[in-house]
């Protein structure tokens, strides 16, 4: 009982918050209350959080399902995400993020400085707040005056969401209590800024970088996959991949745009679970879970690739070229999902149903991609100031149907899945096996690695000892030298 | 007529301070230094401070006689070998203190008293400083005390309570139950534990500048008395020589360029007396060292408030600024060289190195010269007093290994790198904000030392987790438990002060 506990709590956490949204839809709010320092405790349950708040209960609910062995400090930081996510006021998410972070260390056990990052962006986060309080007397979501959110606020947020998505060179190393806690805070910063700015970032550039920082994240995560040793390290590659497709996304600034970012949201705590649940030991596993991070449709992963790259043919801030950089660097993903199937199986052993599970979840959300769009992705994109920029977006059961080109996920995708359930039931479901792996096409990229204890520096004692006046004389000339220029220097 | 008996005075006080650095029997420095103090006194009686002249004289012949040495401590000569430059430099410091007191100073006590002041100043300071004789410091120590009471008796002097002082004093007693509760033998250092109460009193009632340097002179000096060391003395000393010099400047009449070098003798004195960068306290090998150290850190939070706001009360907003300026940069070296001293391999000293990083945001916060950076300040010394400090006694006793602790590791890590819910995050947050509103250069400089704090956090707080005894263990604890508390609400600390 004690060892299913949390996943409950988590779980009854995740419907609670469902029936909440859908008897209040956006008007719950907690009035503020001044903690000191400038910190405001403020909360409001509207469409943005509402949907980056059941990515982390729903990713951390199922990691506490389906790894009984976390521990319930996970639960702990799931609480702080929430906060963070669903506060009003930007200083008190930085609070917030930075109390997931804590939590986040101490249920993983390790990774300390893989998660570096995540501190930084939590400073960054808190210098967006307070700078947002100096020029606009408030960190209010709804009460900052839009021209109070200037480029230098803007660009600090968005560093900040850069950081918590996890689209940062150690990503990959991140434990998955951190992948399925912070990206969601990220995501529903990246939706923020544009609540701030009334739909709007204050600078043309910022899109421009954002989009080239996605774009660049990706395309590294696919260059290590293709490179990648074994099949649990092209799986690890697919957290900073859709990390990077989030920023791409958020970069359209379009309501398309915010759409895709939730579903690479969901899509990235998915893959979280995945990673951290299924072992690539068994090969149908290995296949299984290849083809869901690989974004094969109709998978959720899929969804999330095929929405943010559409994204950037109908925004008229994009720069419409990054297209095709970024389907290139899908394809590499792809060939690096396929070489993933070459290499040898390895890592320990799990639940035989797991990867069909998680698999079967990313096809019903692909499926119900069109719903989920209509439910909780594009009243987000409403909330964020998005719904009337670009193109209107036309979702529903049948699927999505986008400007740029529709997704029928029920026909279109429901013939693949009959396809595949033919294919099962005429008994060939034999998997074809590589005879030797196939190499890579690309060399080997170098890892940046944070120095973590940081190493000594010598010759400190001696400066110590040369301070503190057993060279009184130096202590002399520094306080004359000061002394003449203070008095005869024109300051 | 009274310019002969001036310039008399003037001179008996040089002789006699000069004597105390000069000779070597310790019974003749006593007899020069009761020379110094009563000519002092007697200065001060002939310009009108009659009752003041009475008090210092009596107490510092009384003090000079106390300080006498038994008959078997007496030194071999009479003028040691290597004299020569010390009479070179009493020539000097004579000739300089007449030409400041008279031609570059102005304010009260007039040419003679300025002089003679500085003499003392400038002469017991050198001698406290470079001394390595432990039985030559007493009297050095003497002549600066002597010169700052002179200061303090030529300016005004007036009570003021400030709160955020109050309520650093207040945070210093519990830490130092925090940090010494559990000391074996506390009996012999209880003459240290009176004089430092005795220092807090004069620092909540911060009377004035000079008076108030006298306060890490007499910790200083109560630890030398109890065997202590030459080195406690070193940057109290140079703390209390500074301050005599700023009170001395900071008379209105000297203009804008005395006001600036008071403001500049304010804040190195500042450093000195919290013994951070430029003026570093040493931390020498043994547990008696570290414990004077500890002592003096416990000081310094609320002596250094107290500092600030007599630089308020007596400065003009100009030299004021010179006076943020100097912590600002004081700050940020304090800032880089703990930053970077904290990753060296001994556990005591990344904890000091970590504690001058942290006295460089406190300088920062302060420098700013606006309520969001003193209350930034107030809330990281009160961070320091029951977070930081407590860990130190145990690494200073003995520097036993922890017990194993992880979960508490990581809250010490993220409670010392000042991450959310403790106090210093909030602090940081207050730094950061009265950063950006005065420069945003200045503001990116705070936050990138800000994201370097936690690797060197994480390394400290894995080296304090679990302390192997139980007091020290339960001290870590109520520290963590206050600092959260205090960061979940800051207005609760911050309002009561007049800061929220």
């Amino acid at each position: 009982m004690r060892r299913f506990a949390p996943a409950a709590i988590a779980w009854a956490a995740a419907v609670t918050l469902a029936v909440i949204w859908l008897a209040t839809r956006g008007s719950l709010e907690l009035n503020a209350i001044q903690l000191g320092a400038g910190i405001r405790l403020s909360l409001r349950l509207d469409a943005i959080g509402f949907a980056c708040s059941l990515a982390t209960l729903v990713g951390g609910a199922g990691l506490l399902t389906l790894r009984p062995g976390e521990r319930w400090t996970l639960l702990l930081a799931l609480a702080a995400a929430l906060l963070a996510i669903n506060s009003d006021d930007l200083l008190f998410t930085a609070v917030a993020a930075g109390l997931a972070l804590l939590f986040v260390l101490e249920a993983s056990g390790g990774g300390e400085g893989a998660t570096w990052p995540l501190w930084a962006a939590v400073l960054l986060a808190a210098w967006a707040g307070v700078s947002l309080q100096v020029v606009g007397g408030t960190a209010g979501f709804g009460a900052a005056p839009p021209a109070a959110l200037n480029a230098g606020i803007a660009g600090l947020v968005l560093l900040a969401a850069i950081g918590l998505v996890g689209a940062v060179p150690t990503g990959e190393s991140w434990p998955p209590v951190a992948w399925v806690t912070m990206p969601p805070i990220g995501g529903s910063l990246l939706l923020r800024v544009f609540t701030l700015g009334n739909g709007l970032l204050p600078h043309a550039a910022l899109y421009t970088a954002l989009a080239l920082v996605g774009l660049l994240v990706w395309g590294l995560a696919a260059w290590r996959a293709a490179v990648a040793a074994s099949g649990r390290e092209f799986l690890l590659q697919s957290l900073p991949a859709m990390a990077g497709t989030t920023l791409l996304a958020a970069a359209s600034g379009v309501q398309l745009g915010a759409v895709a970012v939730v579903f690479a949201l969901y899509a990235t705590v998915l893959f979280a679970v995945l990673v951290a649940t299924v072992a690539p030991r068994r090969r149908a596993d290995m296949v299984i879970a290849a083809a869901v991070v690989a974004g094969l449709p109709p998978g959720l992963g899929f969804v999330a690739w095929l929405l943010a790259i559409q994204a950037q043919l109908e925004s008229d801030r994009a720069l419409a070229w990054i297209v095709v950089p970024a389907a290139l660097a899908w394809l590499l993903w792809m060939f690096a999902a396929l070489r993933a199937l070459s290499l040898q199986p390895a890592g320990a052993t799990a639940s035989r149903r797991l990867a069909h599970v998680l698999g079967a979840i990313s096809v019903l959300l692909g499926l119900g991609a069109g719903l989920v769009s209509a439910a909780i992705a594009q009243p987000a994109a409403a909330t964020a100031g998005l719904s009337g920029k670009g193109p209107r977006l036309a979702a529903g059961l049948a699927g999505m149907a986008p400007a740029s080109g529709g997704w029928p996920a029920l026909v279109l995708g429901g013939v693949l899945v009959l396809a595949v359930v033919a294919a099962a039931g005429a008994g060939s479901t034999r998997l074809p096996a590589f005879s030797e792996p196939m190499p890579p096409l690309l060399p080997n990229l170098p890892r940046p690695r944070l120095p973590w204890p940081a190493p000594g520096l010598p010759g400190l004692p001696a400066a110590e000892a040369l301070l503190s006046g057993r060279r009184p004389l130096l202590w002399a000339a520094l306080i004359m030298a000061l002394a003449v220029f203070v008095t005869r220097a024109p300051l | 007529m009274t310019g002969i008996l001036d310039a008399a005075l003037v001179l008996a006080v040089w002789a006699g301070a000069s004597a105390v650095l000069l000779v070597g029997l310790r019974n003749l420095a006593v007899g020069g230094a009761v020379i110094a103090a009563a000519a002092t006194a007697g200065l001060l009686a002939l310009h009108g401070a009659i009752l003041a002249g009475a008090v210092l004289g009596a107490a510092g012949v009384a003090t000079a006689f106390w300080l006498r040495p038994a008959p078997g401590e007496r030194s071999p000569q009479l003028l040691p070998p290597g004299s020569a430059p010390t009479i070179t430099l009493c020539v000097v410091i004579g000739a300089l203190a007449v030409w400041i007191g008279g031609s570059v100073l102005s304010g009260p006590g007039g040419t003679a008293g300025r002089a003679a002041a500085l003499v003392l100043l400038g002469l017991g300071a050198i001698r406290s400083i470079t001394a390595s004789d432990p039985a030559r410091l007493p009297p050095a120590a003497l002549l600066l005390a002597l010169g700052l009471s002179e200061v303090a008796a030529l300016e005004p002097v007036a009570i003021s309570l400030h709160a955020p002082v109050l309520g650093a004093a207040l945070a210093a007693a519990v830490a130092a139950l925090l940090t010494f509760g559990a000391a074996p033998g506390w009996r012999p250092a209880l003459r240290l534990f009176v004089a430092a109460a005795v220092g807090l009193a004069v620092i909540v009632a911060e009377p004035s500048l000079a008076l108030l340097g006298l306060v890490p002179l007499l910790l200083a000096f109560a630890q030398l008395r109890a065997g202590r060391g030459a080195f406690c003395l070193r940057s109290a000393a140079l703390a209390a020589g500074l301050l005599g010099v700023a009170a001395l400047a900071a008379a209105p009449a000297g203009g804008d360029r005395m006001q600036r070098l008071a403001a500049l003798a304010t804040a190195l004195a500042a450093a000195a007396a919290a013994g951070v960068l430029p003026h570093l306290m040493e931390l020498e090998d043994s547990p008696d060292a570290r414990a004077a150290f500890l002592r003096r850190a416990l000081l310094a939070p609320a002596f250094v408030l107290a500092l600030t706001a007599q630089v308020a009360a007596t400065l003009a907003p100009a030299p004021a600024r010179i006076f943020g300026g100097t912590l600002v940069a004081i700050g940020a070296l304090n800032v880089a060289a703990g930053l970077v001293g904290a990753l060296g391999a001994d556990r005591l000293r990344a904890w000091r190195a970590a504690y001058l990083a942290e006295w460089g945001l406190v300088l920062i916060s302060l420098g700013l010269l606006n309520s969001t950076g003193a209350a930034a300040a107030y809330l990281l010394l009160l961070s320091m007093l029951l977070l930081r400090l407590p860990p130190g006694a145990w690494l200073a006793a003995a520097g036993e290994a922890p017990r194993s602790g992880r979960a508490r590791g990581v809250l010490l890590a993220l409670a010392l790198a000042g991450g959310p819910p403790f106090a210093a995050f909030a602090a940081r947050v207050l730094l950061l904000r009265g950063a950006t509103a005065l420069a945003w250069p200045l503001a990116l400089g705070v936050g990138l030392a800000l994201a370097a704090w936690l690797p060197v956090s994480w390394r400290l707080g894995h080296d304090l987790r679990r302390p192997p005894r139980r007091f020290a263990d339960l001290a870590q604890l109520a520290g963590l438990a206050a600092t959260a508390a205090i960061g979940i609400y800051p207005a609760a600390v911050l309002r009561p002060v007049g800061l929220g």
